[in-house]
């Protein structure tokens, strides 16, 4: 799975790609407009970066191009939100999703990992946390290279806390991956289900944790050194 | 500033003043008239000596044993008559419409059928005198010794004569003058403070422009002419005021922009580097940072008014969005931050920029206030108020009200902790709503900002 960037700050881009590399997906850097279209020639992308403030022109003209070239391309704006221009929505151009200058680089990677479901003949990189490593297109788990096994429901809220390591992930979000949108929400349920997700963590040293935030939702991190 | 006296006084009391030397004035060009004979006017140095000698015969006058007046004349009189030899007097009884002894026997002849008609005032000339003439003089006159009417004849003028008419004159004329005065000083005092009242508009209008109204102008119609220069001035210097403002807010919104991009380098680079306590704290300066950037930037767009104010924006899920961004940042500090709402949906009109940005501010202040491992509150109640709790060392009662101390106001020598503070308050005035800070119980602040929810 490869991810276009067009981004025409050198420094900001270098930190960018570097991070997306260390998620597990290869990256391709251009700073115009121009030398996007040239780079559609000769690659596939699963998804593109899109900065609007390019040395030749607004990033939203490149979205048509881009889907007309490559149709199951996933397009994230990247927008310098001004007051004078946060009426313009980068989603009415036709754009998947969008992220605020300047935004957080695990909240772009959640992103990224939430547009890249897994695809046939393209593997998805894991997702690696602490010990834990998450093969998303076989759904197992490692911990420190040992596989480890997790029931159905476990695996399900680890994913989707996972997906998003080191960002909120919602209550209903949890909900709704664990039993559905159409259901009651099942507070009691998910409560108890993280409080033995977390035990089992822990119990395999896994080097994860998963903080709840009240009313917020859940959030699962490295366990820092000093509390380690 | 020294304050010149009440210019309505001033012209008043001057206008005022001014009728004496005038009457004086006109005195002097109308006996120079007489003299020239112009215009029906007629006068001559020696009438003028009337009044003196006159009043010289007058205190000459007393009542003889036999009960009737006579002319005893005095040692000044005497004097008198010594220094003028044609010097003719005499003075009639009008009761008895005889001459008192002692009258001169010339006059008595010529006017004693006058005395008889008790001649109110009479001017004559006798003999080969010019006429028409005003030298001769009859009169009645108030005296010792009652009501008479003296006669005078060739008196001769005096310098100090001209004291005594010009007195004798203005006597005369006092209630004239008086009344006059009286209302030169209700009307001057009446068209000056009338004069004036569009310059006290002026004033009022001035007293309420500052940084952010300076586009007004201040209104012209109705300024008298001498006062308008003064209002023009103004106005001009208010557009090149206004200008230099609107300079000095594209600089701070300039600024502010090309700020962002070496903040988000740093900031990515942060988020890259291996997790440590230098980390986390440089992540968490940078936040505040970027912050108060996007606060300016905010800022200037709301003043300069190129951006709306009338999005709809839940304050409940932009909160929530907000703590769910920092939860991360707080917990590398080794902080913590609970979300309480009670509101079912807290739907306000705004820009949901700005108030991000106040939310996120008060965020960032409370996280660097909280100590470490200690837990910040954001709560949101059905009224639209958002709460930012801290347990950290507390606002002073005395500094409460100069934390949010006007962003354009503010001197250099208050801390620059408060700018972010002082962002926000311009924000919340913008939105018709309050900023304002409490005591946490126990220890802390507790900032709280209150929006007017929208009934929808």
């Amino acid at each position: 799975m490869r991810i276009l960037l067009v981004e025409d700050h050198a420094a900001l881009a270098c930190e960018v790609m570097s991070r997306i590399e260390r998620a597990g997906y290869g990256v391709d850097r251009v700073g115009t407009k121009e030398d996007a279209v040239i780079a559609l020639e000769d690659h596939a992308y699963s998804l593109a970066l899109l900065d609007r403030r390019l040395p030749d022109g607004d990033g939203i003209s490149l979205i048509a191009s881009l889907r007309k070239k490559q149709p199951a391309i996933r397009i994230l704006m990247l927008t310098a939100l001004d007051a004078i221009d946060d009426k313009i929505d980068g989603l009415e151009a036709g754009a998947d999703d969008y992220l605020t200058k300047p935004f957080n680089l695990d909240e772009m990677i959640a992103r990224i990992r939430a547009h890249l479901r897994s695809r046939r003949g393209q593997p998805t990189p894991p997702i690696e946390l602490g010990a834990l490593s998450l093969d998303l297109d076989e759904r197992t788990v490692s911990i420190s290279g040992r596989p480890a096994v997790f029931s159905r429901s476990e695996l399900i809220l680890l994913e989707t806390l996972l997906r998003r390591a080191n960002c909120v992930v919602s209550r209903e979000a949890l909900n709704g991956q664990l039993y559905g949108n159409s259901l009651e929400t099942q507070d009691h349920a998910l409560t108890s289900q993280v409080s033995r997700l977390r035990v089992r963590l822990t119990q395999s040293k896994a080097g994860v944790e998963i903080h709840s935030a009240r009313s917020l939702g859940y959030i699962i991190r490295e366990v820092s050194e000093e509390e380690a | 500033m020294t304050k010149a006296p009440s210019l309505a006084w001033r012209v008043t009391f001057l206008l005022a003043a001014a009728q004496l030397p005038a009457f004086v004035l006109a005195w002097i060009v109308t006996f120079v008239l007489g003299l020239a004979n112009v215009g029906g006017f007629d006068a001559s140095f020696d009438e003028m000596a009337s009044v003196r000698v006159t009043a010289l015969v007058n205190t000459s006058l007393v009542r003889g044993d036999d009960g009737l007046g006579k002319i005893v004349p005095t040692r000044e009189l005497q004097a008198e008559m010594q220094r003028v030899p044609g010097l003719l007097f005499a003075v009639f009884d009008p009761v008895r419409m005889q001459p008192l002894a002692g009258s001169s026997t010339k006059l008595v002849s010529k006017l004693a059928s006058l005395a008889e008609v008790r001649a109110n005032h009479l001017h004559f000339t006798m003999g080969d005198d010019p006429w028409p003439g005003s030298s001769g003089h009859l009169m009645f006159f108030e005296t010792p010794i009652g009501l008479m009417q003296v006669a005078l004849y060739g008196q001769k003028f005096r310098p100090e004569d001209m004291l005594f008419s010009i007195w004798n004159d203005l006597a005369w004329v006092s209630t004239y003058l008086i009344v006059g005065m009286l209302t030169t000083v209700v009307l001057a005092w009446f068209v000056v403070r009338r004069g004036l009242t569009p310059l006290r508009a002026v004033a009022g209008e001035v007293a309420r422009i500052d940084m952010n109204s300076l586009r007004q102008r201040l209104p012209t119609s109705g300024v008298p002419i001498e006062i308008a220069p003064l209002v023009e001035g103004m106005n001009e210097a208010l557009m090149r005021l206004d200008a230099g403002v609107e300079r000095q807010r594209r600089f701070t919104a300039n600024a502010a922009h090309e700020l962002r991009t070496p903040l988000a380098i740093m900031r990515a680079r942060l988020e890259n580097a291996k997790a440590s306590t230098l980390k986390s704290e440089l992540l968490g300066e940078a936040s505040q940072l970027r912050s108060i950037v996007e606060q300016m930037l905010v800022a200037a767009r709301l003043t300069e008014g190129q951006t709306t104010l009338d999005q709809r924006i839940d304050l409940e899920q932009s909160v929530r969005q907000i703590v769910s961004n920092f939860l991360p940042l707080a917990m590398d500090c080794k902080r913590f931050i609970d979300f309480d709402s009670s509101a079912a949906s807290a739907i306000i009109r705004g820009n949901q920029r700005a108030i991000e940005c106040v939310v996120t501010n008060l965020i960032d202040n409370a996280l660097r206030a909280e100590p470490k491992n200690g837990t910040i509150l954001v709560r949101i109640d059905d009224q639209g108020v958002i709460a930012v709790v801290d347990h950290g060392e507390g606002v002073a009662p005395a500094i409460r009200e100069m934390v949010f101390e006007s962003f354009w106001r503010k001197s250099e020598t208050t801390s620059g902790t408060g700018l972010g503070l002082a962002i926000a308050k311009e924000i919340m005035d913008a939105h018709g709503g309050r900023i304002w800070v409490e005591d946490t119980p126990g220890g802390g602040a507790t900032f709280k900002i209150a929006l007017t929810l929208s009934q929808e």
